[in-house]
């Protein structure tokens, strides 16, 4: 049952994440313009808005593909991990630096002040190391067992 | 196949929302050609060709920088006539359709 429990958590946050990152993704390619046009305003990456605009959306569905495989799960949670934490950084720096801006992210999020933004960043930060945590548990789990049902 | 049931409705249920909130609005501004303005320019003046340096073309208009200020112009909007195929002031009699930012 615990086990059970182990492999199916990753597996609903895996899915979250998918949908979290393929629909920011989405609407940040949708909307590209505008997206690149708010990075653009951007005091700390406001030079790079052209290249990031691209890379950002890239990213998050490369995430997305590593989450969707069941073998790179893994690698998908390290990325998302990261990726949370980056975004985390900037919205920490944008609160303290430019908090009139508007959000550059897509869709109903960049409805979020940037205070609500930062707690659901942190939530989803954690929550990524969780399962990433899960993911890693689970391999050292079957690893062991193989161990003891080799044969002397 | 049921390990990527979940996945796959993830997927699915992220494309059917983008497609909701994607863009169903038409932009709030018509799409203009943004200038960073050197010089002293009073809004509602032409700006010369020289003085301006392109930074993007948006419906939102970018910072510019050091456009901190009330007086000339600092970043301003031009419509596609007014600006060549290299994204440059068409002349020096091209007057801004928008003024995003002002400096002293």
């Amino acid at each position: 049952m615990n086990s059970i429990k182990k492999s199916i958590i990753p597996e609903v946050i895996a899915a979250l994440f998918i949908l979290l990152f393929v629909y920011t993704a989405t609407t940040k390619l949708m909307e590209h313009e505008s997206f690149r046009a708010v990075l653009s305003q951007s005091p700390l990456i406001g030079n790079k808005a052209k290249i990031l605009s691209w890379l950002i959306p890239i990213l998050e569905l490369i995430t997305s593909t590593l989450l969707f495989i069941p073998s790179f799960r893994k690698w998908g949670f390290a990325g998302t991990f990261i990726l949370m934490v980056t975004f985390t950084s900037y919205i920490t720096y944008m609160i303290f630096f430019t908090k009139n801006l508007p959000c550059s992210c897509g869709g109903v999020i960049s409805r979020m002040t940037w205070s609500q933004h930062l707690i659901f960043n942190i939530f989803c930060t954690a929550l990524a190391a969780i399962a990433w945590r899960l993911t890693l548990k689970n391999k050292l789990f079957v690893a062991i067992n193989r161990n003891s049902r080799t044969p002397a | 196949m049921k390990k990527y049931f979940l996945g796959s409705m993830a997927v699915l249920l992220a494309l059917v929302f983008s497609a909701f909130t994607g863009t169903r609005k038409k932009p709030a501004f018509p799409d203009m050609y943004w200038f960073q303005i050197s010089n002293q320019y009073t809004p509602g003046y032409p700006v010369d060709q020289a003085d301006a340096t392109f930074m993007l073309e948006s419906t939102v208009a970018p910072i510019g920088s050091a456009c901190t200020g009330s007086t000339y112009d600092c970043v301003a909007g031009f419509n596609a006539d007014q600006v060549n195929s290299s994204n440059q002031l068409k002349d020096d009699l091209e007057i801004p359709a928008d003024v995003a930012s002002l400096k002293n």
